[in-house]
């Protein structure tokens, strides 16, 4: 008996795909395709009409483009573990599974990172990474089967996601299946790739921009040890007040997760908890790491706090064996169901983490008022609430009553400023739901962006978009309406004064075809906006400095948009660990606002008082600190945009964890305005850390340096920073160091420091945390360092920030003409040799040489000193010898016709994005990634 | 919360072949399933092959399938799997939700093979409301099934009789003619034949002996000699003996026991299953012994499951839980004892430890086999990739699936080798008749023990020196 609606492929397709697969990679029966219509959502959709199950990317691509160009759909399929219906058909079509591509193919723990097959296990990619230390961090309560390619389509969380990040965090470039069947890599695993970051916005696009084959993801290092307490409360809402409070105290744990009284009563037997059961107890895990050194105190901090919120027990899970059995408990829970109740239905929103004790209380009022029961499990230091609703099937007013439970706590979480997925996704389950927490304008630039990756609509269809509103028909409607709002056209000349009514005569100022306005509101930055694209006009919007890019030689008329007056807080509940401002905040503003309530955003760039962070976040700004807490990218939760015809949209949340829609955020970040202007943009912020201190390195040359940065990248230590400073110098055909004047010099204390020619090349290591943690990073490195001859200083305090301040300062060049700033990015292992390189290619080229680099990022500042020739001669060559080369900042002379981005992966896809989201080409046009 | 049912189920037309009530699958185990899918990478036929019906999720869906009727027991696809499926039981013991697995696997099979049965009277295949009917077995698979489950495992003398014409087959040259002539190849028995055991020169033949401890006497306990351990693997059951005996232990090998009846249960026979439980309990409930030693995982597995066997016997199943109750694996036992670790001498060998699957998943027994071997003084355990996924034995699996046996056995052996172990530990007559035939076709030396017989030889080595 065959389901109605199959429709058996035609015979020379799956002939093809069976020569190109194997005939046993290639399923046709239809009894053995129905296995293939259900998700651990169980959410009925279709029986596919085949599946394929390649072994390699070359077939999986082949089976795409066979299955394309026949007219079928794809539904990629890695466990088939997710909760939202992401990975069944509901259109029938080919499913590709991933269940045979499981090679780790390439692991480079020194750089960090890992080149995976999309259905490589992540337990098993973990077990793999364990013995040499490392682990993929992000760790889904599914990974003990799910694989890493359906991991990042639904930007899978996990309990360990407070401390590490989600898996956007941990993905440095992917590899899709283009619609004519070709290999795309976003990126090259180098994170400092220019152009759009299309990585981000493939992780959680649920299959629909294209199959994902190969990953290159980032190895985290294991933490020397952990701390596992359970601690236990009378009522779910003691214990997210517990959280809260954990959290607003300024300590960041690894995992803070709750699990009710009937959560523990699912898990209790079958993992020997011996938990109580009775009504009411709730179970927080809470997890700590890093160095062993402070570890004991921080934890007891916590667990003080947790007695003060009202814990009546607390138990350690003190060996290895009892801490892995409370973790496999905690993430057996959602199949531990099965003992409890015949269904559930797993309810995944996300709010500002204050918020929690809020939502459990009304969590609490809908289980009475419906009479159904409901059981809390979630990740609640992430505020991502996971209710389960327990129902029968066979109960149809049961049923009805669950999905009216399920329903308002999503509207629930919108009210409070939450998203409708935390981590599970849109799918199937929930699209219907995303226009409460969209616009129509908003769905529209999804859609937008949607087009430029599935032009055709077949990969996973009739997902996450709502389903009366198909992607490529809001996709149109957005083109037409960016058309429409080309008219009434504004002609050129009567511009500046439609803006000076707009705005005010004095923020409108004019020089030769410039005009210069600085508006005072959101709404007047969008109005702006609008003008100008009726009057077919560039915008160029700027921030605290002149981008490089600006054109002032353009004799076309061109609107340059200050936002500095854009400085109004938008939403700072500090207890929450976000904060979202006007665009036009200066970083210094925002620091000061931070201070107040002890917290920091830990970016260090040069000129924070002009510095804003729209212009930040769009320039992807980095400073010394992104080894220990990570970049804008990592930070950047949601964000306002004006398009190119004025537009507001919204994208993202201010919440800690969503899969609400795609992450398009993600897309805004280094996009220099070429798609649209960032109004606000809401952050991820830190608490101040209780201690901090550096230890400046004077080393006798390059080598041992770096032989340093190796042994330290091989620990498990956990610096902050580490700044590798170096100056190169002319002197008689040969390379001298130099050390430049204002970077602070340690005196030489030992004989051997003056035997070599000084100032030398310096290394800073910073470290933060528990005093302790500080004290023993810093006396262990100092060891490291002993053989290599070093001479060290310790800084704290005062002398600390100085230091700090002036190595920050170096990124400043000024506006000497005589210098050009350029960014190197290369696999942090190739580094050193990078950083040989341009040294000798600088003596080459007769120029000074300075550098500063993040040496376990692989990023590294070149300033170099010389004739414009020379500089034109040397950024030549060195794009030439390495890939992602940047000339940040140079006089025009020497930027005149040479290409500043370096490489730029997936071109025809940037190009496609940058067509679709300003098809007029009026968003900072003189930027150009692609050449 | 939305679903698009585009693809619905149709309504049946046509009635299908469904389950008959004798030994139904539970609908109660079956719809336990949440279909979380934790079970898949655990599941050795789904990573051999990636499908997502030859994974326990897969089968259990199908399982479901034919119970709410929208396919038949007739679905190739539905028979396959059931045959596919090694019952190794590694998904019951990773399941968060607790699906007893192996009993509705078996429950399937017999429903095949009781609509098999009926095939064989019918006169066409046709559905029969209370009595579902598929096609018969082939005549030869007929013959085999009825020999080997019928008279082979249910009369140990006959078993005894066979065992000794394969001996006399290994010593004649007729075995040195069979694998060089390539008549085996012929009659597509060439992959079965490397299995088969050197046949041991004595049998252990259960007459109720009585073997006593040495030193003070601590317990007393019973052995199951069983059907292929009783003759195949008589050292080992020799070597276990011994052990016990060091570990202060008067052992008693009654006399009427029988097989197990592993192979039937596994096999979709649970009558025939039945009927040897019955034997066994009544061959050991009135010795009053501590324990019933067992060496062979399946069979310990198989034993302790004999309540869930007779669930549905009124007079048999107290006393099959009784009985079950009693039923101690031989690692299970040493360990839970203050066993005797000063007559252990060492032995400098590197060892690695395949786990039996009914071991590991069905018994949950993992770290007790490993704690013996650390046991033994020198003895260096060098732990294996996925040392509890299936190696591919599972009983009559290397007839029945010759093929993804011959892929279980090689990745299997590949991660043993990769130890650089000189010795292959284990703790079924499977395993090992599996591991040998692997190990020989690809002419290694690394040898293939029973974790007791390394205790025994520790034990001996010692008793030798002092």
């Amino acid at each position: 008996m065959l389901p109605m609606d199959h429709v058996a492929p035609a015979d020379g397709l799956v002939d093809a795909l069976c020569q190109a697969l194997g005939s046993h990679a290639v399923v046709t029966s239809v009894d053995a395709l129905r296995t293939y219509d259900a998700d651990a959502s169980m959410m009925v959709a279709c029986t596919p009409d085949f599946v394929a199950v390649p072994a390699t990317p070359e077939q999986a691509a082949t089976a795409v483009r066979l299955a394309l160009h026949a007219g079928y759909p794809i539904v990629a399929r890695g466990a088939g573990t997710g909760i939202a219906g992401g990975a069944v058909p509901v259109r029938r079509g080919l499913v590709l599974s991933f269940a045979r591509m499981e090679q780790i193919e390439q692991v480079e723990l020194r750089s960090r990172f890992a080149v995976v097959q999309a259905g490589v296990v992540n337990a098993e990619l973990n077990a793999h990474l364990a013995p040499l230390g490392f682990q993929f961090a992000p760790d889904p309560s599914s990974q003990r089967a799910s694989t890493i390619g359906g991991n990042l389509g639904t930007n899978a969380g996990g309990p360990h996601c407070l401390k590490y990040g989600v898996t956007t965090n941990h993905i440095l470039a992917v590899e899709i299946v283009r619609p004519d069947g070709s290999l795309v890599w976003t990126g090259d695993g180098v994170v400092e790739a220019s152009g759009y970051d299309l990585t981000g916005v493939v992780v959680g696009s649920e299959g629909t921009f294209g199959p994902v084959t190969r990953a290159i993801v980032r190895l985290t290092p294991l933490p020397e040890a952990n701390r596992v307490v359970l601690a236990l409360f009378p009522s779910v809402i003691a214990a997210s007040s517990a959280v809260s409070a954990v959290i607003a105290a300024g300590s960041l744990p690894t995992s803070l997760e709750v699990m009710d009284h009937n959560g523990i009563r699912a898990v209790n037997g079958a993992y020997g908890l011996g938990l109580p059961e009775a009504e009411g107890t709730t179970l927080l895990i809470i997890e700590v790491d890093g160095v062993e050194d402070g570890l004991d105190d921080l934890l007891e901090q916590i667990l003080q706090i947790c007695r003060d919120q009202g814990a009546f027990e607390l138990r350690p899970a003190r060996t290895p064996a009892e801490q892995a059995r409370v973790w496999a408990a905690r993430k057996a829970f959602a199949g531990a169901i099965g003992r409890l109740a015949p269904a559930y239905l797993l309810v995944d929103t996300s709010v500002p983490r204050t918020r929690l004790p809020l939502m459990m209380e009304h969590v609490e009022r809908l289980r009475q008022e419906y009479g159904v029961e409901v059981c809390n499990v979630f990740h609640a230091g992430d505020g991502n609430l996971h209710p389960l609703v327990l129902y029968d099937p066979r109960d149809a007013d049961q049923t009805h009553r669950a999905h009216a439970i399920a329903e308002a706590v999503l509207a629930l979480s919108i009210e409070q400023g939450g998203v409708i997925s935390g981590e599970h996704g849109i799918g199937l389950e929930k699209q219907d739901f995303l226009p409460l927490l969209m616009s129509h304008a908003d769905l529209q630039l999804h859609a937008a962006v949607f087009a430029v990756f599935n032009p055709t609509n077949q990969f996973n269809p009739a997902k996450i978009f709502p389903t009366a509103m198909p992607p490529l028909e809001l996709a149109a409607q957005r083109r037409a309406r960016l058309h429409a709002a080309r008219e009434p056209q504004l002609p050129v000349a009567a511009l500046a004064d439609t803006l000076r009514q707009l705005l005010g005569a004095a923020y409108v100022r004019e020089h030769d075809a410039q005009v210069t306005i600085q508006p005072g509101t959101v709404a007047e930055l969008a109005a702006s906006v609008a003008a100008c694209y009726r009057a077919g006009v560039a915008v160029v919007p700027l921030g605290g400095g002149l981008p490089p890019e600006l054109d002032h030689t353009s004799t076309d008329v061109q609107v340059v948009i200050l936002t500095q007056r854009l400085t109004r807080v938008c939403t700072y509940a500090p207890d929450d660990l976000t904060i979202g401002v006007e665009a036009g905040m200066s970083l210094a503003e925002l620091r000061r606002l931070l201070a107040a309530n002890g917290q920091q955003l830990p970016l260090d760039v040069a000129g924070a008082d002009q510095a804003t962070l729209g212009g930040l976040v769009a320039a992807a700004a980095d400073g010394p600190r992104r080894a220990g807490y990570g970049s804008l990218r990592d930070w950047v939760l949601g964000m306002t945009v004006v398009e190119a015809d004025g537009t507001l949209v919204r994208l993202g949340a201010q919440v800690v964890k969503n899969v609400s829609g795609y992450d398009l955020p993600k897309l805004f970040v280094g996009s220099r305005g070429t798609l649209g202007i960032i109004a606000t943009v809401s952050l991820k912020v830190f608490p101040q850390p209780p201690a901090t201190a550096t230890l400046a390195l004077t080393c006798p040359d390059r080598g041992s340096a770096f032989a340093l940065v190796d042994r330290l990248a091989a620990s498990r230590l956990q610096p902050t920073a580490v700044e590798y400073v170096e100056a190169f110098q002319v002197t008689a055909a040969a390379v001298s160091l130099q050390v430049p004047e204002h970077i602070p010099t340690i005196e030489a204390g030992s004989p051997s420091s003056q035997t070599v020619p000084s100032p030398l090349p310096m290394l800073y290591v910073r470290a933060e945390g528990h005093p302790a943690a500080v004290e023993r990073h810093l006396r262990e490195l100092a060891l490291m360092a002993g053989p290599f001859q070093m001479v060290s200083q310790h800084l704290e305090g005062e002398a600390e920030r100085a230091l700090w301040h002036a190595l920050i300062a170096l990124d400043d060049s000024g506006s000497d003409p005589q210098t050009a700033r350029i960014r190197l990015a290369v696999p942090p292992a190739d580094l050193c040799a990078a950083v040989e390189d341009a040294g000798q290619i600088a003596v080459q080229y007769r120029l000074g040489l300075r550098l500063n680099a993040r040496a376990l990022n692989g990023v590294a500042y070149l300033h170099a000193t010389g004739s414009t020739e020379d500089l034109r001669q040397f950024y030549t060559m060195l794009a030439e010898r390495w890939r992602h080369v940047h000339l940040l900042d140079a006089a025009p002379a020497v930027r005149a016709g040479l290409h500043p981005w370096g490489f730029v992966p997936a071109q025809d896809l940037m190009r496609t994005l940058k067509t679709e989201l300003d098809p007029q080409g009026c968003m900072h046009p003189s930027v150009r990634f692609v050449p | 919360m939305t679903s698009e049912p585009t693809g619905a189920r149709t309504k049946v037309d046509i009635p299908l072949v469904g389950f008959s009530n004798k030994d139904r699958p539970s609908t109660a185990i079956i719809n336990t399933c949440v279909h979380c899918g934790l079970c898949l990478s655990s599941c050795p036929t789904y990573r051999e092959t990636g499908l997502e019906m030859s994974s326990p999720r897969g089968r259990i869906y199908l399982m479901k399938a034919v119970d709410e009727g929208r396919i038949g027991i007739d679905s190739e696809v539905f028979q396959e799997q059931m045959s596919q499926c090694l019952n190794c039981r590694a998904c019951e013991a990773v399941c968060p939700s607790g699906v007893q697995y192996g009993a509705i696997l078996e429950a399937s099979r017999t429903q095949i093979e009781q609509a098999r049965d009926a095939g064989r009277s019918a006169v066409a295949p046709t559905s029969i409301a209370a009595q579902p009917v598929l096609p018969p077995r082939p005549l030869w698979q007929e013959g085999l099934r009825r020999g080997v489950f019928d008279l082979l495992f249910q009369d140990m003398r006959a078993f005894r009789t066979f065992s000794w014409s394969m001996r006399l087959y290994q010593r004649s040259g007729l075995q040195w003619f069979a694998r060089n002539s390539g008549i085996l190849k012929l009659i597509r028995m060439d992959e079965t034949e490397t299995m088969l055991p050197p046949i041991s020169t004595s049998f252990m033949v259960p007459q109720g002996q009585i073997f006593p401890a040495i030193g003070e006497r601590r317990y007393s306990v019973a052995v199951l000699t069983g059907c292929i351990m009783g003759t195949a693997f008589s050292h080992v059951h020799e070597a276990t003996i011994r052990v016990l005996q060091q570990n202060g232990c008067d052992v008693i090998l009654p006399p009427d026991q029988g097989c197990c009846g592993a192979l039937h249960t596994h096999g979709g026979d649970l009558d025939g299953g039945r009927a040897l439980a019955r034997r066994n309990i009544a061959a050991f409930e009135h010795l009053g012994v501590d324990a019933i030693v067992i060496n062979a995982a399946g069979c310990g597995s198989t034993l302790k499951e004999y309540g869930h066997l007779l669930h549905d016997d009124t007079i048999w199943h107290a006393r099959a839980e009784a009985f079950s109750e009693k039923i101690k694996d031989i690692h299970e036992f040493l360990t839970s004892i203050d066993m005797n670790q000063a007559g252990l001498a060492p032995l400098p060998i590197s060892v690695t430890y395949q786990e039996p699957c009914h071991l590991a998943h069905a018994q949950r027994i993992t770290a007790e086999p490993r704690q013996l071997l650390r046991a033994i003084p020198e003895l260096e355990l060098r732990e294996m990739n996925e040392s509890s996924l299936c190696c591919g034995s599972a009983g009559v699996y290397n007839v029945t699936q010759p093929e993804m046996a011959a892929q279980l056995g090689a990745r299997k052996v590949k991660n043993a080798l990769a130890t650089g172990a000189k010795v292959i530990a284990t703790a079924n007559p499977g395993c090992a008749l599996q591991l040998a035939g692997e190990l020989r076709r690809r002419g290694e030396e690394v040898q293939v023990r029973y974790i007791v017989e390394l205790l025994d030889e520790s034990y001996r080595r010692k008793m030798d020196h002092s």
